[in-house]
């Protein structure tokens, strides 16, 4: 067949498509065609079965894994109580129609069991309960008080098999705690697993932390803290608790983000009331200045293959949001819509940028494509900011606040979609969420 | 005259394409319908596992998936800290935040590798078929000779008697069918690429008989697609049988549906 090329001539095309023909075995009748346009979005449903395994080990790792799957709203676990067949080993084929039976479309079986060397091995299989047939099976070992993390591992791979998409449940996230009265305000970094376990501070609260991000390519992350009542951008190895500057600015630095290789910083520097955009190379320390506007130009952030950079600016009298290049060239306005722009954030995906929006004295969330067009608003509310995607560019982070003296801001995540919007929980207060790469 | 022979030679050619588009296409489609077994013709190592684990120990299959075993590195060391002056730092959380954790494959038994029941090449990446049944069908739809309608119901040439065919009522009905067990990859990022034809034969009693089988298949390559391609699957197996007209039995025996979640999506 190498001698079909869309670039020979059509008599011997047709010739090679008749020849092409004549290898297909005999017809019957013709297809009837129809396209199918509408559906019924909902959650796929999952049947879990609790691991097999000694002790709760077993039972935990499905719990964590059911409690990952449903709150990426893409799932609804199928309530266990309903299960016909319980204890399948995870290398039996189970009986798929008992499954079908509960409606569940998915099946996952596995099992936890001590190894030799003391480590923990978990398995699992993902069945297609519809086709009969397997779709993933994989396998960790890990130290046994690693088992929320394999539950996380485990959760991802389900994930990314049903639906495509890289996974997010083996994520953190840093974030603002809050504590004390609106007008003395201590604020801390803190940092939690994507799902609000294992909180811990990473910051005492003596100098106030404000905009962390995380390095997309380490345990690293940037943000800005008024240390001696001088706002700088720091840099933080969430490991070592190690901090260090990130330049020596003659000036006020702020809002800065990684670039995607994790290898440059970008900030805003501002002097004498105007802010420009400047790059920093952390390892050569040398910086470079993109913009050079009597504006305040700030927010910036790198598309994810680094080519071009978003931020906001007022240079045309009210904020709006703007693409340049990476290098500071061509500059173009991309928002049109009522209203101010702000804090814009490339999608790790790089389809969508995502925003916060000040229309008629209300905040709210909203994502557009790279150049302006299809702004769609997820969310919105007295006070919505600080928009931060998950790894796979599929969720977005935010913070919402009341409007009393006593309210203090909280945690929320809201599909792509602008549905399944949910409370993430913190022990306190908590503003600015920044999202983890994969841990892996 | 040269010009008429070239002409001649021309409408030749011609009704030749058209007669050979018109009477094997719908062949084509069939035989493709008669031949295929699994859903997916993509083999992946899951597939080739199972088939292995099924044909060798029933109840004590070990086979995996090979997943590329990784290494748990230790944390990259600390930037140092230098002379600046440092905000306040807690101490580092209690829990290590990059535990030492390997992802391994059970490596294969030797046993595993004998005995499949379909002769399978151990396949590392996708396999290139010889004859690429999409491009043919993608050559095929580019010809005249099928009509489209409105309702984006069409039929080629060679279909059933204008009796025999499907009002849009009973088309609608079909796709109503189809809306209660279809769930579009909301979300999912280019909604474009992810539109899949299939094609399966249903019996009188409208439970599948052959298929169903993704056409387009030459994208089942990227993960997206070949979630939305399950789904759709999935969504025909689960909503079977059908309720149709038996006496217009002729008319969709044979079906080709086109799950395009663009305007569901706003894509």
């Amino acid at each position: 067949m190498n001698a079909y090329h869309p670039s020979i001539s059509p008599r011997r095309g047709l010739a090679v498509l008749a020849m092409m023909f004549c290898l297909l075995p005999i017809p019957a009748l013709a297809a009837l065609k129809i396209d199918i346009t509408q559906g019924n979005v909902e959650p796929l449903p999952i049947a879990v079965l609790d691991f097999d395994g000694e002790g709760s080990v077993g039972q935990d790792l499905a719990t964590v894994i059911v409690a990952d799957l449903e709150r990426s709203g893409l799932f609804r676990p199928v309530d266990r109580d309903a299960f016909i067949e319980r204890n399948i080993g995870v290398n039996v084929r189970p009986r798929f129609s008992d499954w079908r039976v509960i409606n569940a479309l998915a099946l996952v079986t596995g099992r936890a069991v001590q190894h030799s060397d003391g480590r923990l091995l978990v398995e699992f299989r993902l069945w297609d309960v519809v086709a009969e047939e397997q779709m993933a099976g994989l396998q960790f070992f890990t130290t046994p008080e690693n088992w929320r993390r394999i539950a996380h591992l485990v959760a991802d791979a389900i994930y990314e098999r049903l639906t495509g998409e890289t996974g997010y449940f083996d994520t953190r996230l840093v974030y603002v705690s809050e504590s004390g009265p609106k007008n003395n305000r201590v604020k801390k970094l803190a940092i939690m697993d994507q799902d609000g376990f294992a909180q811990s501070e990473l910051t005492r609260g003596n100098a106030l932390a404000l905009t962390p991000r995380f390095s997309p390519t380490a345990q690293e992350i940037t943000y800005l803290s008024f240390y001696r009542n001088k706002p700088r951008v720091y840099l933080l190895n969430i490991e070592t608790g190690q901090q260090e500057v990130v330049g020596d600015f003659p000036g006020m630095t702020f809002a800065p983000r990684f670039s995607p290789d994790g290898q440059k910083i970008i900030m805003s520097l501002e002097r004498n009331g105007n802010s420009n955009i400047y790059t920093m190379d952390l390892r050569t320390r040398e910086t470079r200045r993109l913009t050079s506007s009597l504006a305040i130009d700030t927010a910036p952030c790198f598309a994810p293959d680094g080519s071009r950079i978003v931020f906001e600016s007022d240079r045309m009298g009210s904020q709006q949001l703007y693409v340049m290049e990476a290098d500071g060239s061509n500059v173009r306005r991309i928002s049109y819509g009522e209203g101010r722009y702000a804090t814009p954030v490339w999608s790790p995906r790089g389809d969508l940028i995502a925003f916060t929006k000040t229309l008629n004295g209300r905040f709210l969330i909203g994502v557009m494509r790279t150049d302006g067009s299809g702004e769609r608003i997820l969310t919105e509310g007295y006070h919505n900011e600080g928009p931060a995607w998950s790894p796979n560019g599929r969720v977005i982070a935010f913070f919402r606040e009341g409007r009393g003296e006593n309210q203090g801001p909280a945690l929320w995540t809201v599909d792509v979609t602008g549905y399944n919007e949910r409370p993430l929980s913190t022990p306190g207060w908590a503003s600015d969420p920044a999202w983890s790469p994969l841990i892996r | 005259m040269p010009v008429s022979s070239n002409l001649l030679a021309s409408i030749f050619l011609h009704v030749s394409l058209a007669l050979l588009v018109g009477l094997w296409s719908p062949m084509l489609n069939d035989a493709r319908l008669n031949d295929q077994s699994l859903p997916i013709e993509i083999i992946t190592i899951d597939q080739f596992t199972k088939l292995v684990e099924e044909a060798t120990m029933p109840d004590e299959a070990d086979a995996r998936q090979e997943a590329p075993a990784f290494e748990r590195t230790t944390a990259p060391s600390a930037v140092q800290p230098d002379t600046m002056p440092l905000p306040d730092a807690a101490p580092p959380p209690d829990k290590a935040p990059t535990p030492e954790l390997t992802q391994e494959a059970v490596p294969e038994e030797p046993r595993f590798r004998v005995a499949s029941p379909v002769p399978l090449a151990r396949p590392q990446v996708k396999p290139k078929p010889l004859l690429d049944i999409g491009r043919v069908q993608a050559l095929l739809n580019k010809t005249p000779d099928q009509e489209v309608s409105d309702s984006g119901v069409s039929k080629s040439e060679a279909g059933p008697s204008a009796a025999e065919r499907l009002t849009l009522n009973e088309v609608d009905a079909f796709r109503a069918q189809m809306r209660r067990c279809w769930s579009p990859p909301a979300g999912a990022k280019q909604a474009e690429n992810l539109i899949v034809q299939v094609r399966l034969s249903l019996t009188p009693g409208g439970a599948i008989s052959a298929g169903p089988v993704v056409v387009n298949r030459a994208l089942l390559g990227d993960p997206f697609f070949r979630a939305a391609a399950e789904s759709v699957l999935r969504a025909i197996r689960r909503c079977q049988p059908f309720t149709m007209p038996t006496e217009k039995y002729a008319s969709w025996r044979n079906i080709e549906l086109t799950f395009d979640p663009r305007k569901m999506l706003g894509g």
